[in-house]
């Protein structure tokens, strides 16, 4: 089986620290430290009213944060340094509690990566958390420490199965469940774009529609492969841009496990002879190189200004 | 049957049926009325778009009543549709039927699905003062086992008949604790009376038994069906609020290749059609849909729990629905989760 998508169990993982489970016993520490959080909220800087999106705002009795969540091998210094002059009083548009002060600032990462004065989690397969003692809520702090070192290969899986810069095969893992409802009878189909805003999930309205256009491209190619090789004869492309079940597809046992087997072969094993260059990661901005990647490809956050670039 | 042409027609034709009051029976064409029996239904859509299992709805004077007209069983099925997200389907049918009615309605429109009732719910009227627990039913089909190895387990008991064998009453509190209940049977008491008794099923059914007041027996029925309303709109804003997942705590273990196969074909009760991720020996991730209503579903799966995701606006009652069908079918007593809390309780 394939590596698992990294920006995908970054979130994950990062998301479970928020919350609570009886098997196996799990406390993530925010959620210890009475956090309640919210995802891609957009808030302002103070006076100026410039828009900023982190990708998590959290807040508690005890206090209140944002996190950076990034596979990139930057510094998001400069990023959570701007994140500290957000206007608080605006929390409580998203029933978020409301704090004078200047938010804890944390980045959470899959390796680790100099952020400067920020906190810092990495998430891998088990936590380890840095800079605690810049943190201004004592609780979390405590929280924190103590689940240091906790392990985070068995968390549940979160609805987000797309992101902006998801590469070739992390597409095709993204769109798994997505193109098994297109077998549902008397379906319609699914347009190439329908299958982003289904996968961006709560994402969507965050992702600007020229990074969407990318991701578009992105599914058509893998879609293509699929509909020419695996799936031959079950699939087929409309005039309308939709992907729509052929005559062939019969709800019987037998035909689900066929297109079960054959969705698992090309989302979960390596394809590389059938890829073509990543259209996506070229066009974002000009910069890809050999394997697809691009400093923009790590960015996981859905910073709108990056995305009108 | 005689037509019923507003709610207190319909009221008065039960009250008759309890009575066994045959003038009055008689003005509705009777000679005897078919036990009562509702449906606790789940639905997103407004009646309008659902269209009548068996001819077309007409009004009742009462707003968000209907009845059903037409040349098939006209006035047998009576609709209650004043909640938004639960509506009740009494119906004077034979149950038989009036099952295959509901199944084929639920099973038709993707949208509409059965009420699926927690143990809680279930056990409900347990600390009520009037109420009496009369009996109950376990099932545990080992659905996930090959037939020949299949350890099925079945079982409904009357609760007067424990006093009578030594013993019966430790092996039922075992097997409660161990297998999924799919129903109990209650009677209300007034001045050790017996005014009122019933049978609650978890697919959201309830057999009328014995009753004296039409009312009585409408409000009982329309407090689970409030309950289940508050527990979709609780799971419903937890699933909105962030990017959480339901946690599926199971008494018995799950056989993880069995359960593979069996959702790579979508077969079984279970009705998932799901394409294993990730592969550990305790631990797999499955992404797919849920036959019941196409829906995305992403579930992680352990021996003995199951992590529930559901994406974008997949309907929450997929929630209770895999928790009470994969409890029966294989993995035993259920219950549901959230950040630690039980929900649909």
């Amino acid at each position: 089986m394939a590596e698992l998508d990294r920006r995908i169990v970054l979130w994950r993982n990062t998301i479970a620290l928020f919350h609570e489970r009886n098997r196996p016993r799990f406390i993530g520490p925010f959620r210890k430290a009475g956090y309640a959080y919210r995802v891609e909220t957009p808030l302002s800087i103070r006076r100026t009213g410039e828009e900023r999106s982190p990708d998590i705002v959290a807040s508690s009795p005890s206090g209140w944060l944002v996190i950076e969540l990034t596979c990139n091998d930057h510094s998001k210094a400069d990023k959570l340094d701007s994140y500290r002059k957000i206007d608080p009083r605006n929390l409580g548009l998203y029933g978020l509690q409301i704090h004078q002060n200047a938010p804890d600032t944390i980045c959470s990462r899959l390796s680790e990566v100099d952020d400067g004065e920020h906190s810092q989690i990495i998430v891998k397969d088990t936590v380890v958390v840095k800079k605690a003692d810049l943190l201004s809520d004592e609780a979390l702090r405590l929280a924190l420490l103590d689940f240091s070192g906790t392990d985070l290969t068995r968390l549940p899986t979160i609805p987000i199965s797309l992101l902006p810069e998801s590469k070739n095969h992390e597409v095709r893992r993204g769109l798994v469940a997505i193109v098994m409802q297109i077998f549902q009878p008397g379906s319609k189909g699914k347009t190439a774009y329908q299958m982003v805003e289904e996968g961006l999930d709560k994402l969507s309205d965050k992702v600007g529609a020229g990074q969407k256009t990318v991701m578009r491209r992105k599914v058509e190619k893998e879609m293509e492969v699929l509909m020419n090789h695996h799936l031959k004869g079950y699939l087929e492309l409309k005039g309308d841009g939709s992907y729509v079940p052929t005559g062939r597809f019969r709800e019987h046992p037998k035909t689900l496990e066929r297109i079960s087997s054959a969705l698992q072969e090309w989302a979960y094993t390596e394809q590389r002879c059938l890829d073509l260059p990543d259209p996506g990661a070229i066009e974002c901005d000009g910069r890809g190189s050999e394997d697809g990647y691009t400093p923009e490809d790590d960015r996981t956050t859905s910073d709108p200004e990056s995305f009108r670039r | 049957m005689g037509r019923i042409q507003t709610l207190q027609d319909l009221k008065e034709m039960l009250q008759a049926g309890f009575e066994d009051n045959e003038a009055i029976l008689a003005r509705y064409g009777l000679t005897r009325l078919t036990q009562l029996k509702a449906y606790l239904l789940e639905t997103n859509y407004p009646i309008d778009e659902v269209g009548c299992p068996l001819g077309a709805w007409s009004s009742l004077d009462a707003g968000g009543w209907y009845v059903n007209r037409g040349p098939l069983s006209p006035n047998t099925l009576f609709l209650d549709t004043t909640r938004e997200r639960v509506w009740i389907l009494y119906t004077l049918l034979d149950a038989t039927e009036a099952d295959a009615v509901t199944d084929g309605w639920a099973k038709q429109i993707k949208g509409l699905d059965r009420c699926w009732l927690s143990r809680s719910h279930l056990l409900h009227y347990d600390n009520k003062e009037t109420w009496q627990q009369r009996g109950l039913g376990l099932k545990f089909s080992d659905g996930l086992a090959s037939d020949d190895e299949a350890g099925r387990f079945s079982l409904k008991a009357w609760y007067g008949a424990t006093e009578k064998i030594p013993g019966l009453a430790e092996v039922l509190n075992t097997a409660k604790e161990s297998f999924a209940i799919y129903s109990t049977r209650w009677q209300k008491l007034k001045e050790d009376s017996v005014t009122l008794a019933v049978e609650w099923y978890s697919n959201g059914k309830v057999t009328i038994n014995r009753a004296t007041d039409v009312d009585d027996v409408m409000l009982s029925i329309s407090d689970m069906a409030n309950l289940y309303e508050d527990a979709l709109a609780e799971a419903t804003g937890l699933r909105d609020d962030g990017l959480g997942a339901f946690e599926l705590n199971f008494t018995q273990s799950i056989d993880l290749e069995a359960f593979s196969k069996t959702v790579a074909m979508g077969r079984g009760r279970m009705n998932l059609w799901l394409i294993e991720t990730e592969t550990e020996p305790d631990f797999r991730r499955f992404k797919g849909v849920d036959l019941h209503t196409w829906d995305r579903v992403f579930l992680d799966v352990g021996p003995d729990f199951a992590y529930l995701t559901i994406p974008g606006k997949g309907c929450v009652n997929a929630a209770p629905r895999i928790a009470t069908i994969q409890g029966e079918d294989n993995a035993g007593r259920t219950s549901i989760f959230f950040d630690g809390v039980e929900v649909f309780g």
